[in-house]
Parts: C-alpha cells; structure tokens; sequence
C-alpha cells in the first residue's frame, strides 16, 4: 500500500478567531500525569445504537470510536496506514493474501482477557455473516478462508486479488467499521449481554448507555497507545442545532457537533471552531442514469437514450449553478470548488484539468437546454433531505433549485425524510428526481467509492451506470501498483467522468465542530469525516 | 352505576383497539426500517433476512393478528432497532417524561389559577386584561421559539439555568415552564370562568350576607368550589404533557417518551411507536373515563341521562 | 366595577383586519417575489442598519429572497390554512356533534367514543406519522390539521346540543312532528353557532401554532413557500447573525394568535349563553363536562405543545 500523498499536504487547524494555532504530535503513551476532568459532547445522532459489528450500520462511528480500535489506523501527519492493533502487515500473491501480525499483550477491557487472531477472524466473520447490517458487509464476504499462523498472526485470503483491503480494516476514514470485538465476551454474554455491556481495547472503556441520551466512557489508565488526557468523555445526544449552540455558549458541553452552515453564526458569538478540512464530497444526484434496470424512464431528460441530448442536458444543469456561491453563500465558504468527482484538491489523481469547476454561464446553459430540445426547460423534482451530519444538503438543494429556475427548469421541492427516501434509493425509484448528497470519504481511492455507486456489477445503491465506468474499475480493483492506480484515475477515469458530467459536480466540503474553553489541542487524521481521536484532545493551558 | 360503568369500560377497551389499528396500519405505510437498518448497499438476501427475523416478510393481516394476541399476554413486542423488549425502552423514559409533565403541570396551575381568580374578581378591570393577556401571550408562540428564546435568556446570557439535558432541578425549570406557560391561559380562562359562577351562585351571596370577610369568601369558599373542573383539567393536562411535549422536549434535549416516539417514527421502529401512542391514548382514555364517571357520580341529572 | 365593553376590542380587531387587508393585497404591497432569491444577496440586514438596501426593507434571507414580501405573502398562508382547516374539521365536527347530541343511545355512544378516539391520538406525532406517509405539501399540512382538529368541534357542539334538546321549543317542534332535519337545522343549529364561532375563533390561534410546529419538525409546508412558520423555524439557528430572518414573521405570527385569541376570549365573554346567564344555570348546566370551550382537556393540552 502506498500513503495517500495528498494527505501529506493538509493541515488540520484549530482556529481561534481566525488565528490559527499549530497542533502538537500525540503524545506518547506512558505519561506521568493521570486524566482528568470531564469532556462532554453534543452529537445530533447516535445512530442507531448497536454495538455488535453486524448490528450497526456507520452513523453509530463518531460515538463508537473512543473504545473500539482497528487492525490499522492512519497517522494523523501524513494520513499514510499505520500500525494499531495490527504492529506490521504483508500483502502477497498480488493481493490476495493478507497477513496481520498483531501486538502482544494488548488487554480488553475489564480483564476480560488479552487480544489475539481469534478475536480478528471472530469479528470478520461476524461482520460478514448473512443479515449483516455492516456497510463493509460485501467486502468482507468476499474473505475466502482466514488461516491463524499463531495468536499473533492471522492470513487473509481472497479469491481475488483485494488490493484495497488495508483500507477495510483501519481507522480513519467515515464509517471506519471493522472494530475488533472479544471473541470471549461475545460469544459467553450472547449478542444481547455484549450489547450492554460492550468491551473493547481502546483508550476509553464503557461505562453506561442510556439510549437516546447519553453514552459515558471512562479513560483507561496506563493504555498501550494512548491514555486520554481526561478522565471521563460523555456523548450527549441533541438533535436540534439551536440548543447544541447554546448549550456549548452556556458552558453545559465542551464540544458541539454543527454544519458549516453554522460557522459565521459561531464566529459571531465568538465560539471557536475545529476545521475538518475536505472531509465530503458535494454533488447533485440527477436520478434515472442506470439504462439497464426496470426503474428506468427513457423521458428522463438527463438519462434518454439519445446520450448527446442527455449530456447537454447535464452540462446546462452544471453551467446554471454558481458553484463558487454555493460554497461561499451556503457553506460559509468552506470548502473547495473542484470539477472533478469525488477527487479532493491535492489528491495525486486530481490533475490541474479536473480541479477547475464548470463555469457559471446561465446563457450557454439555456443555449444548450434549447439544443437539447427544452427551449422552455422541463419540469423536474429536488429532493430535500438531510443526512446525519450533513445538515446544509437541504440548503444546497433549495440554492441549485433556484439557480435551475434561472435557466426556465421548473423545480419542485420536496422535503422528504431520510427513511423515504432510502427506499427511493435502494430500489431506484427516483429517476428525474435530484438530490444534493455529500459522500463522506468511506474509501481513499475514489474507485472505491465508485465501486459502490456505480459499479453495475456489484451496487445495488446506483446513482448511476455505465459500461465504461465498470471496465476501469475491473481494472483498478486487481492492480496492485498504487502507482499506476494514480496514472488510470488521473489520465482515464478522472477525464471521462469529467466529460461525462453524470451530476451537478460542486466540490469538497469541509466539517466544523464548536469547541469550548476546556479544550486544547485536537490532533485529527485528515479526510476523516466525524469526531474522533478522543484519547489525544489536550487540555487547554 | 354499575353497569353503566362496565358499559363505559368496555368501550374504552374497544376505542383502545381502534387506536392500535390506526396506529398499526398508518406505520406500515410510512416505509420499511429495513431499509435504514441495512447500509445501501447490502444485497437482497441480507434485506430478507432482516425482513424474516423482525417478522415483516409475513403478510399484513397475518402481523397485525399476531400483534395483537400478544398485546392480549401484555407482549408489545421488541424494537426493530435494539431488538429488545419496547416495554423497556417505555419505562426507560417514563420517568423523565413524568417529571416533566408534573412540573409543567403545577408550574401552569401556579400561574393560570391565582390569574384566574384575579381575574374574575376584578372583572372587567385593566389587571383583568394584563391578566390574561400575559396568560394568552404563552399561547401566542410556537414551543420551540418560547424555549430557544428562554435557554438564550436564562442559559446563555445569564447563566441561570443549564441550556440541555436532564440532571438536577435546575435542568427542568426551563423546559417545564415553557410547557407549563402555554397551557396557563387555559387554566386561567377555566379558573375565571369558574370563579364567576361560584361567585354568582346563591351560595356565596349568602356568604357575604352572613358578613364574611371577603377574602374568605373568595379564598374558601369560592375557590374550593371552583376547583373542581380546574383539579381534573390539571390531571388531564398532566396526560397531556406526558406525550404532548415533544418539541419542548427536542429543544431541551429532554429523554422524554414523546421523542422516543418522534425518533422512533424517523428511523420506522413500527412497535415502539406502536406501544408508545397506545400508552398515551390509553392514558387519555382512562382518565377521561375517570372524569366522565366522576361527574356523572357527581351530577345526578347526567347520571340519569346515561344510564 | 365595569362590565366589558360590548363593543368589539380594537386592538385584536384592528390586527385581524390588517391581516386581511394584507393578504388580499399581498402583490400590491410585496415589493419583491416572496420565492425567488439570489443567494448573493443572501442576509442584507433590515434597511436601517449598515449595509441595509432600500430594496429590501427588512433585509434578506439565507436564500436571498426578501424578507418583507415573505412576511406579506405568509399571511395569506396563514388565513388560508387557518380557514380550510377550520372550515374542514368546523363542518364534519358540527355535523357529527349535532347528530350524536340530538339522536342520543347508541349513535351517541358510538359517535362520542370515535371522537375520544380521535382525541386521545398524540396529536404532533401522528402529524408526523400521517406527513411521513403522504410526503409534505401545502394540501397535506391542511388535511392533517383538520384531521385533528375535528373532535375538539364534535365534542363541544355535542354537548351545546345535549342542552338545547332540552328545551322546550325543540320538544313543541318534536310534537308538531317535525322531522329530525328540520329540528336540527331549524333549533338546534342556529343556536350552537355562538359556541362554534368561539371555538373556531379559538382554534385558529392554534392552528397558526401547529403550523409552525410541523415546520420545526420539518414536516410542515414545503419550501420555498413564505409561511410563518417555516421561516421562523428555518432561521432559529441563526439569531446572533441574521435575527431579522426570525423576529418579524415571529412578530406577526405573535401579533395574529394573540389578536385571534383575544378576539375568541371576547367572543366567549359575549357570545356564550352559559356565561351571559351567569350562575341562572349552573346546575343543570353540561359545562360541568364541557366547563368552558377550552377546557376540555385536549382542546388546550393538545397544544400541551401545539406550538
């Protein structure tokens, strides 16, 4: 695996009124002084509260994190894999095998006995069992055996080549979810025993639940990689926006969960704010691109048969939108306008080319909509919904909406709820309809997310299809050399996908959190979406 | 009396029924929590399996048949999220939704009675208006805007009370006032209206002839015999708040059983909701029973046209 | 001490015909499209602040549409949803009232208990259950208001009825042999028309409230439609920057519902046989069951939060 370089290049800043303050290493395990005090933290969601690999889905991530850990992880500097549970690691037979050689002597919490292959092959094929809820789920099931050398180290095999598989197993990305479970006290509390009372390996271990409200941990001392600096972290639960901002001014939490949305609002109050810096990646679904499925409706205008008609279709829709003002109107300017997708600005694949976003041309946009045939524009439906966490999409589609109208595109807003619409979208019942999404970052390579949203082969969740797009991903996904990955996505993919233009590109958006006077310096891995790294949050001097 | 009280009570048990019909059928139809519970892009197997385990794959008539048989051995079935008992995730929360609602209830009957009374006593007079225009301005802004204006007030900038959360006393002042705030121009208007009868009954003239003083005649005996209808509104108010709270409770990020319900509704987990708008219409049922028979005990007249 | 004034109170009158007046000539006095925004011109401050625009007397709004057109145009959602609602559960409520009032035994019972039914359903949650189902628009939100709203009319009329019945005049017209459509429509209709109008007067506060509330849950009128609520609802995380975007609709929603509930307290005080009789009928009188329009539990407590 080679690192991701443009993870190199991004500083995560902690910016106290807009003077930005440099963050420390971690510190090294083993400190002298013991944690104390308390941090607390209003998130919007728990997810859905399961603790158990196949019971939970990714949204639970932000509040699982403190106690659970992975195989590998990624250095917060330099964003390359790093060892965590897992000290080394081999690939081998071009990506088919994979051995983990594991740390001695790590223990779970509450003497429940040292961490071994065991508990790896354990939580794998848990993971992958059938009814899995686990986003990871169809990657794991592709593990054909998984061989225990000695309680240290463990092979991974696959039929073919997996060679992305470091990817599935670290810490560091959104919905990071291969978390290591104790074999032990799985299998001897039964699935409901281990859902109360979970253990784990991590720097913070469980110490009540109550649902809907309020998750507590406390600090493990003397932890092998990290003893956090404070004694207790509580997650609170606090779905309206309004009163997590209050509550982080009245001093009730330390740290808020909020949108970009919120930022110059928190500026104002003069509430400082903790930069996650192109952590999602920001577009318009145009729904009804997948030719080959029973949902799909030749009347589409962006998805007819006639593809040159579709295309400019497309490309009026991207023409009609300012992406600069979106990003500075409606995320208070954080974030990056790029014209590629799911490229972030200083990945290596992201060729000068593909950074620069479509121009805002209204004129040439109605131009071309008359060209296609829509001289008095046609009459589509923008979905309003809210994802957890990502609060602004419904801001971002009612924004693009507006500018549509400009181009004579008649546009119904429908705000509908995420439960609705995920039936849309499994089933793909949502051709003609549009949706501002954010895909968070599940996957490095932008393949990899390819892989799950437009491979026809595999995908069942399509924002769209088409031959091509299955033919560099059969590519990308058996070659081995990170190198040559690069060089497909930046001179194949990266162009075809610009000039295929299958939705309305606006670029990388960036997470904020609030934080209060007790917190200090908060090293995070760049590109992880979500809190995380509690353990290394530092008390404020 | 009797039988027109098991009258009354099986009919409440039937209107119950009808209330799990509704509830159970306007559920399906809002969507499948299966498709939550899976990641987007799990297979169609996975999708059967979870369907199958939570009992979703077997025809609507034959789930809601055995549905309620359970209900009937007081089995309301387990969340699809956890997949424990709804029972424990309802007793989870009762206590904070209790709480709530009690104090918003005394903290109404605090503000609208001694107003009330006020106001029937000066009848007409400008502290009569400023009474109830007070009691009428909690009335005149949506919850959610009375509690965020309240937690920048008293939390932010004064520092008075905590913004969110359950905790100690001081968390439930905020929150219970703004339930209890809108609901005094209720008790307000119900306490004037019956002071001004007690006040014109024969009753309290012949009080005043007897030369009582007027304070005693207001405080004793106008006001015991007014509370009535006040007393069994405040009951009923306090059934009220335990599931009519729910923005109140989003504000305050209050653990109450009406977001449970709220949040249960968005992520589809069809038995919590279920179980959780039947207890509440349950609650409502029963007390409206208790009142309707109390009165009818009370008032001949009504018993006679009933019976 | 005075008795109230019998002329009609001018300051709520004054308020609800400027309502009026103002959404009949919402395109003459909006000075912009209240839907069509630039979001480059998104939150100018009101005109007399640093960087305010003539163009836009109130400012902007997170969209860049402008504010004082919004506030205009939401008065016509306002009256309109307040009066198809009304206008809805008023006509199905009063009907079902009339009939289960006047028939009395069975169809007494049977009505009475499937409007404790509909009482006893949290009202905010199936609101949400019921958007959930049908997606939200502009018809929908209409729908569900009156779906809840029509037992609080049935109830109250109900119970008017069960009194008038009593009288003589209806049982001479019973033995005229009258048939029982005349007597309803004749007697008994033009009667309970004083208490439908407050009820209605009442309610409409309160369907503005729920309005908003719907907002805040997000299941409320779609965007971009200028309703009240919504805007309010969609600026409330914004108050240290941008607080023009909530106060004024908040100001006119404040002004409406206190006026309508002024306006229904007045009319109550006015129009209600059982207190321009005061203390002549309190023995007899159903306000024992039905003290007061409001006081019926969930006639106020519905609104536990309806706001």
């Amino acid at each position: 695996m080679r690192p991701r370089s443009w993870i190199v290049s991004m500083i995560v800043i902690l910016s106290l009124g807009g003077a930005g303050q440099a963050l420390g290493q971690p510190k090294a395990p083993g400190r002298a002084e013991a944690p104390t005090g308390t941090l607390t933290v209003a998130v919007a969601t728990f997810g859905n509260e399961r603790w158990l690999p196949h019971l939970y889905v990714g949204a639970e991530d932000v509040v699982l994190k403190p106690m659970y850990e992975n195989l590998l992880s990624r250095d917060p500097k330099t964003g390359e894999l790093s060892p965590m549970l897992a000290e080394r690691w081999k690939v081998a037979d071009g990506g088919r095998a994979w051995t983990f050689y594991l740390r001695k002597g790590v223990q779970f919490h509450g003497g429940k006995g040292e961490f071994t292959a065991e508990d790896v092959r354990f939580t794998f094929a848990t993971l992958a069992k059938e009814g899995s809820a686990n986003s990871l789920a169809p990657e794991f099931r592709l593990i054909k055996s998984m061989e225990i050398e000695d309680p240290y180290t463990i092979t991974v095999r696959f039929e073919k080549p997996f060679v992305a598989f470091g990817n599935k197993v670290n810490q560091g990305l959104f919905a990071s979810v291969a978390f290591i479970q104790s074999k032990r006290h799985v299998e001897s509390t039964k699935e409901d025993g281990a859902e109360r009372q979970p253990i784990a390996t991590g720097p913070w271990k469980f110490v009540e639940h109550i649902r809907g409200d309020k998750i507590v941990y406390e600090a493990v001392e003397n932890h092998w990689r990290a003893t956090p600096n404070f004694k207790r972290l509580v997650f609170l639960k606090v779905p309206e926006p309004s009163t997590r901002m209050a509550m982080l001014r009245a001093g009730s939490v330390d740290v808020i969960e909020i949108g970009g949305e919120y930022s110059d609002e928190l500026k104002k109050v003069g509430v400082r704010t903790l930069v996650m810096p192109n952590v999602s990646w920001l577009y318009v679904i145009l729904g009804g691109q997948w030719p080959t499925k029973a949902t799909y409706d030749p009347k589409v205008p962006w998805a007819q048969p006639d593809a040159e008609r579709a295309r400019k279709v497309r490309l009026a829709l991207n023409l009609a939108v300012d992406k600069n003002a979106v990003m500075q109107r409606v995320l208070g300017g954080l974030g990056t306008v790029m014209g590629s997708w799911l490229s972030y600005p200083s990945d290596p694949w992201a060729s000068d080319a593909l950074k620069k976003p479509y121009p805002y041309d209204p004129a040439k946009a109605k131009a071309l909509l008359a060209e296609a045939g829509y001289p008095n524009g046609f009459e589509t439906t923008m979905n309003l919904t809210a994802w957890p966490g990502r609060g602004f999409l419904p801001d971002v589609g009612e924004a693009v909406a507006t500018y549509w109208e400009k181009i004579g595109v008649k546009v119904k807003r429908r705000p509908i709820d995420r439960a609705v619409f995920a039936s849309d979208f499994r089933a793909r019942a949502y051709s003609g309809v549009s949706v501002a999404y954010a895909s968070p970052l599940v996957a490095p390579e932008p393949w990899e997310v390819v892989y799950r949203a437009g491979y026809t082969k595999a995908a069942l969740c399509l924002f769209m299809e088409h031959p091509k797009l299955d033919e560099f991903i059969d590519r990308l996904a058996v070659q081995p050399s990170f190198q040559e990955r690069v060089r497909i996505m930046r001179d194949e993919m990266g162009p075809w996908l610009h000039e295929y233009v299958p939705g309305v590109a606006i670029g990388a958006a960036h997470a904020i959190a609030g934080v209060g006077p007790k917190v200090g310096e908060w090293p995070l891995i760049a590109g992880h979406m979500g809190f995380h790294n509690w353990e290394y949050v530092g008390h404020k001097k | 009396m009797w039988r027109y009280l098991i009258g009354r009570a099986l009919q409440t048990l039937l209107s119950m029924l009808v209330v799990i019909s509704i509830v159970f059928f306007l559920t399906r139809l809002s969507g499948n929590p299966v498709h939550l519970l899976l990641d987007v892009n799990a297979s169609e197997r996975d999708q059967q399996i979870l369907m199958h385990h939570l009992g979703l794959d077997k025809p609507l008539p034959v789930q809601y048949g055995i549905y309620v048989m359970n209900i009937f051995v007081g089995d309301f079935g387990n969340s699809v999220l956890t997949r424990r008992p709804v029972t424990e995730h309802i007793w989870e929360r009762l206590p904070a939704t209790v709480e709530l609602g009690f104090v918003a209830m005394f903290l109404s009957v605090l503000i609208g009675v001694p107003l009330g009374m006020y106001s029937a006593v000066h009848r007409g007079s400008m502290l009569d208006s400023a009474a109830r225009v007070f009691a009428v301005l909690g009335q005149s802004m949506p919850a959610f805007w009375l509690g965020l204006m309240l937690i920048l007030i008293f939390a932010v900038v004064l520092g008075l009370f905590p913004a969110g959360g359950r905790g100690g006393v001081e968390n439930i002042v905020l929150p219970a006032f703004t339930l209890g705030y809108f609901t005094s121009a209720a008790i307000l208007r119900l306490t004037r209206s019956a002071m001004l009868e007690v006040l014109g009954s024969d009753y309290i003239k012949f009080a005043r002839l007897k030369g009582l003083h007027e304070q005693i005649v207001l405080w004793k005996h106008g006001l015991k015999n007014a509370l009535l209808p006040v007393v069994t509104f405040a009951v009923m108010l306090f059934v009220q708040f335990l599931g009519g709270a729910v923005v109140t409770e989003t504000v305050f990020a209050w653990p109450g059983l009406g977001r449970l319900i709220l949040e249960s509704i968005t992520t589809r987990d069809y038995p919590i909701v279920q179980a959780g708008v039947l207890v509440l219409s349950a609650l409502y049922l029963v007390g409206n029973l208790f009142v309707d028979v109390l009165y009818s005990y009370l008032n001949p007249r009504i018993r006679h046209a009933r019976a | 001490m005075p008795a109230p004034s019998r002329e009609l109170p001018w300051f709520p009158g004054a308020i609800l015909a400027a309502l009026v007046l103002t959404a009949v000539f919402a395109p003459y006095l909006a000075p912009q499209s209240p839907t069509e925004g630039d979001i480059t011109q998104k939150l100018i401050p009101p005109v007399w602040m640093e960087r305010g625009e003539g163009r836009h007397p109130l400012g902007t709004d997170r969209f860049g549409r402008d504010v004082l057109s919004r506030v205009i145009y939401g008065s016509r959602i306002s009256l309109v949803v307040s009066l198809l609602a009304i206008g809805l559960s008023g006509t199905f409520g009063t009907a079902l009232g009339l009939i289960s009032g006047y028939r009395g035994g069975f169809t007494d019972s049977l009505l009475m208990r499937f409007t404790d039914i509909g009482l006893s359903l949290p009202t905010i949650l199936i609101a949400v259950v019921l958007v959930a189902v049908s997606e939200p628009s502009f018809r929908n939100v209409v729908l569900v208001i009156s779906l809840l709203l029509w037992p609080r009319f049935a109830r109250q009329i109900r119970g008017e009825t069960l009194g008038i019945k009593e009288q003589d005049f209806v049982a001479l017209a019973v033995v005229a042999g009258r048939s029982s459509t005349w007597i309803i429509s004749r007697h008994i209709f033009p009667n309970v028309v004083p208490t439908l109008l407050v009820i209605s007067t009442l309610q409409v506060g309160y369907v503005i409230l729920l309005e908003g509330t719907l907002s805040f849950l997000g299941v409320g009128v779609p965007p971009p439609n200028p309703a009240w609520g919504l805007m309010i609802a969609d600026g409330r995380g914004f108050l240290a920057t941008a607080w023009w975007i909530t106060l004024f609709p908040g100001v006119a929603m404040l002004l409406t519902v206190l006026a309508v509930n002024l306006m229904g307290d007045w009319l109550r005080d006015h129009l209600d046989p059982k207190l321009r009789q005061l203390g002549s009928r309190a023995e007899t009188e159903p306000a024992a069951i039905e003290p007061v329009p409001e006081a019926r539990p969930r006639g106020a407590a519905a609104g536990a939060d309806g706001g």
